[in-house]
């Protein structure tokens, strides 16, 4: 499985880095929205991880950019990692087309848990564990 | 009782001022033919409105009537116009009781179909009237400036100019001189197209000088009126103005002059039949003028003209000044009866218009008063809000510079609540613009501190990211030796109090300013219950203080926000259990009636009475030194109070110092439809189907551990995951899924180590996942498994697996099944 997480915070892409380390993914990086779409368009993903307050493209913007292209990558899953708790930072998110948000700081449990959701959801129920 | 024409020395002119001006309402050019009779009605009231309200009271029922058979869209406007003139003539005739419905109903229909229209304006100039002969100053005052807006905003200047002569004659009332030359002067300026407003300005002006003792100005005034009066051909309105202006120079010592003036006025008042009626004004200043002279015998002469036919003892305010006059006259001639009559009529009437100063005054005074009152109360409030917050910056260690801006701007709004004290002696009329602007910078600081919490929230939270984060990824790492472990974990459970105290302060910013939203949906309040518990288990623990669940009175299924009602109960464990250290925390849940009711007990050191209703206050523990003394944000309650209120509900508090606290919740209990079938299952202490099913998963890959979770969860009651098999002695559970690597590497190994899991988790049926071959299978089951599941596997399979050993165990006749672990 492999993950990118656009985010401009260093420190933060080195926390999930290691995170995700722990169970087995790799993770690859973008600091801004417009890199993440570059490297989305360059690479294969199963799971974009998306910060919202970076310089140049924010991540709302880069979520309706991706769910906007022609091809099956439009329908990538995107998980929102934000430290903005205002309160309808959820419900901007799901309506630019993320499928869930969490909240910095990020614990590991929920990280995994809404990869895992989004896979068993993603699936139809029908998802091989390993 | 009250009366309006004490302000007006001219009253003639004065009734022109406040009088509905016939002419404004004129029918359109193409309808002057054929009146309708609703027009006619109209015209015929305003005509005889100010020499005959009884008469104009007639004519506006008529109108009232003919409104009412109409069909047109013109309709609800032509009665509301029927009630103003109504309202006005009772005014008129006094019949307060019976103006005042009218008049509101009126305005009401106004207020809905053609808002900020003249009539709207004239209904509450109306309002205002009888608000003023009742002495209700202030609301008097607030008709007539809203009355003054909406002329404005309906060009009509005319009107606009009457309601600023109304509101200078309440200060007249109040001998409020310098606000009345001011509001009159307004008038003047704002609207010089009709005569007869002009004069009533001027001649206003002209008194309001004279009682400030200003005699050239005032004559100069009298003379600007007394043209302007010239111009209206009207002898009765001229001779008064003469009259006014010869007093005003028989005080200013110019007698020749005011000999002159009351000669000119006396020839205007005899040169039509109407002016006459000045004369007694007239002959009552030539008196003043004898008097001035030392001719008390001519003065004398006069004033009994002035007062021929007229009962001393109800004469009215207008002459008062006659009264002084005569008095002074026949003590000289030595008639001490009739000067004592005058005395005894001048101190009724002296004594009349100090009370109307006084109760206008008063009044007023009151109307500064509440707005001071009322602008310092809100700067005062917020400013404690404020100073909460810079302390708790401060202490925190929080950025403070920010707030130190909020506790200047509220320093400068109290110091504008103080200035405008001070100033308001002179200004209501601008009071509620000026509590308008003051509730908009209160509204900006509101709005300025939720701006700085969002921000603030948003810059922790991205460093603790790294901090909580990062020590997660060491302490999950099996490398780690206990001790370092130990320093990690405390550096992570630091972390963790803070990210708490931010969730706090934003919970309660969203709940200030009504953003914290509610979401009731269908939940399990008992799995809710015993999760709350198992959390806090291990801390009650560790301080050797026992820990119990009482739910069996409690529903299952439940319609609450369960996020929310997850709070409530982890703030109140989270406080019973800090201020406790030796005994019992409890939580008990019933439902009571209609009534959910959770009780969360403690026998901890308990809450003074006086401090009892504090706690639920932001930012207080029960005194500074237990703020020290025990860790944690001093937000809990009062998040708790306001969500349990959000929740149509409330919470109380019974403590005693020493002996422990109870806090109880009581909000409304709201079962979800199909509540009745699924109430069978609710007293079923242990899983009879794999529905009620409690699973442990032990899993060491997170990924792995929230794929299996997210399959399990919408099939069974409740899913726990551990990493590693020692970590799963707390409890006990109805199926244990297990991978077969934290079990250990070899196949003999993992057989043992199966051996062991088996005899601590008791009953519970365990199904092992293991990518082995048939023969590692075989020792497993040997060792206890009920399944044994070859990976990879697709999630139904998986669960089919799981449901087949959940059965064997029941049809085994397992002792009897997990009971709740708090039981």
């Amino acid at each position: 499985m492999r993950v990118l997480f656009v985010e401009d915070n260093e420190v933060n892409r080195r926390v999930v880095k290691e995170m995700l380390r722990a169970g087995g993914i790799e993770m690859a990086e973008a600091p801004d929205g417009a890199a993440g779409l570059q490297m989305i368009a360059d690479y294969d993903y199963d799971l974009i991880l998306m910060d919202l307050r970076m310089p140049g493209m924010d991540g709302i913007t880069a979520i309706r950019e991706l769910r906007r292209r022609g091809d099956v990558k439009a329908t990538l899953p995107v998980i929102v990692v934000t430290a903005d708790a205002g309160s309808s930072i959820e419900a901007d998110c799901l309506a630019a087309g993320a499928d869930g948000v969490l909240l910095k700081p990020v614990s590991m449990t929920a990280l995994f848990d809404a990869i895992g959701q989004i896979l068993a959801n993603r699936s139809g129920g029908d998802i091989l564990v390993a | 009782m009250r009366s309006r024409e004490i302000a007006m020395a001219v009253a003639a002119a004065a009734v022109l001022a406040t009088a509905p001006a016939a002419h404004a309402y004129a029918p359109d050019a193409a309808n002057v033919e054929a009146p309708t009779p609703f027009e006619a009605r109209v015209q015929a009231a305003k005509s005889a409105m100010m020499a005959d309200p009884q008469a104009a009271l007639g004519q506006s029922l008529a109108a009232l009537d003919a409104a009412k058979r109409e069909s047109g869209p013109r309709r609800a406007e032509h009665i509301a116009t029927a009630q103003w003139l109504q309202g006005e003539a009772l005014l008129r005739l006094n019949r307060l009781e019976e103006a005042r419905p009218v008049i509101r109903d009126g305005l009401a229909a106004v207020a809905r179909g053609s808002p900020d229209t003249k009539l709207h304006g004239d209904l509450l100039m109306a309002q205002a009237g009888v608000l003023a002969t009742e002495g209700q100053v202030q609301a008097a005052l607030t008709d007539f400036h809203a009355a003054y807006r909406i002329f404005g905003k309906a060009g009509e200047a005319r009107s606009q100019a009457i309601a600023l002569m109304n509101i200078g004659t309440i200060y007249q009332d109040a001998r409020d001189y310098a606000k009345v030359l001011q509001y009159y002067a307004q008038a003047a300026d704002l609207y010089a197209g009709d005569p007869s407003l002009t004069v009533s300005a001027r001649n206003n002006i002209g008194n309001a000088l004279r009682e400030q003792r200003k005699y050239a100005e005032a004559e100069a005034e009298f003379e600007r009126a007394r043209a302007v009066a010239r111009e209206l051909k009207s002898p009765l309105i001229e001779s008064s103005v003469v009259a006014n202006l010869a007093a005003a120079e028989v005080e200013h010592g110019k007698l020749d002059a005011a000999q002159r003036h009351v000669a000119e006025a006396e020839r205007l008042a005899n040169s039509d039949a109407a002016a006459r009626e000045s004369l007694p004004g007239v002959w009552g200043v030539a008196a003043r003028l004898q008097l001035a002279r030392g001719n008390a015998r001519g003065a004398a002469d006069l004033i009994e003209r002035t007062f021929a036919g007229v009962d001393l003892e109800t004469t009215s305010l207008i002459e008062r000044d006659f009264h002084e006059t005569a008095y002074k006259a026949y003590l000289a001639l030595g008639q001490e009866h009739l000067a004592l009559a005058h005395l005894k009529a001048f101190k009724r009437l002296d004594d009349q218009a100090r009370d109307l100063a006084a109760s206008t005054n008063a009044a007023l005074m009151s109307a500064r008063f509440d707005y001071a009152n009322q602008a310092s109360r809100i700067a005062s409030l917020k400013a404690t809000q404020l100073q909460k917050d810079v302390e708790l910056a401060r202490t925190r260690g929080v950025v403070t510079n920010v707030l130190l801006a909020g506790s200047v701007l509220v320093g400068v709004l109290l110091l504008g609540g103080f200035l405008s004290i001070r100033r308001s002696r002179n200004q209501v009329r601008d009071a509620n613009g000026k509590l308008s602007v003051a509730n908009a910078s209160l509204e900006k600081a509101v709005q300025a501190r939720t701006e700085f919490l969002a921000t603030t929230s948003h810059e922790i939270r991205t460093p603790l990211n790294g901090i909580l984060g990062m020590t997660q990824v060491i302490l999950a790492d099996p490398r780690l030796d206990a001790e370092l472990k130990d320093k990690v974990a405390l550096v992570h459970g630091s972390g963790e109090t803070m990210r708490a105290l931010v969730d706090d302060i934003l919970d309660l910013s969203k709940i200030e300013t009504g953003k914290m939203i509610i979401t009731p949906a269908e939940m399990d309040l008992k799995k809710l219950c015993e999760d709350t518990a198992r959390l806090w288990a291990e801390k009650a623990d560790a301080k050797g203080v026992a820990l119990t669940l009482d739910i069996h009175r409690a529903p299952t299924r439940i319609l609450a926000d369960a996020g929310r009602l997850r709070q409530i109960l982890f703030n109140l464990m989270s406080n019973a259990i800090k201020f406790t250290h030796q005994g019992a925390v409890a939580l008990a849940v019933r439902a009571e009636g209609d009534e959910l009711v959770l009780a969360v007990s403690d026998s901890g050191i308990g809450i003074p009475k006086e401090r009892q209703e504090d706690v639920f206050e932001p930012f207080r523990q029960v005194d500074g030194s237990i703020t020290r003394n025990y860790e944690g944000t001093g937000l809990g309650l009062a998040i708790c109070r306001n969500l349990a209120r959000a929740m149509g509900g409330d919470i109380a508090l019974e403590s005693t110092l020493g002996k422990g606290s109870t806090f109880t919740v009581r909000i409304a209990l709201r079962r979800p439809a199909e509540s009745r079938a699924a109430a069978g299952g609710e007293d079923a202490p242990a899983a009879e189907t794999f529905a009620d099913a409690r699973v442990l998963l032990v899993d060491a890959n997170p990924l792995a551990q929230a794929v299996l979770r997210a399959v399990l969860t919408p099939q069974v009651r409740a899913v726990e995951a551990v990493a590693a098999p020692a970590d799963a002695a707390q409890g006990r559970f109805d199926l244990i899924l297990c991978d077969a690597a934290v079990l250990g590497e070899a196949p003999d190994a993992r057989a043992a180590a199966l051996r062991a899991l088996c005899g601590r988790t008791g009953p519970a049926a365990v199904v092992v996942l293991t990518p082995g071959d048939d023969a590692e299978a075989a020792l497993l089951a040997a060792a206890g498994a009920a399944q044994v599941v070859r990976k990879p596997i697709a999630a139904p399979a998986l669960s089919a697996a799981l449901r087949a050993g959940f059965a064997e165990r029941l049809s085994a006749g397992a002792d009897s099944p997990a009971q709740s672990m708090f039981a």
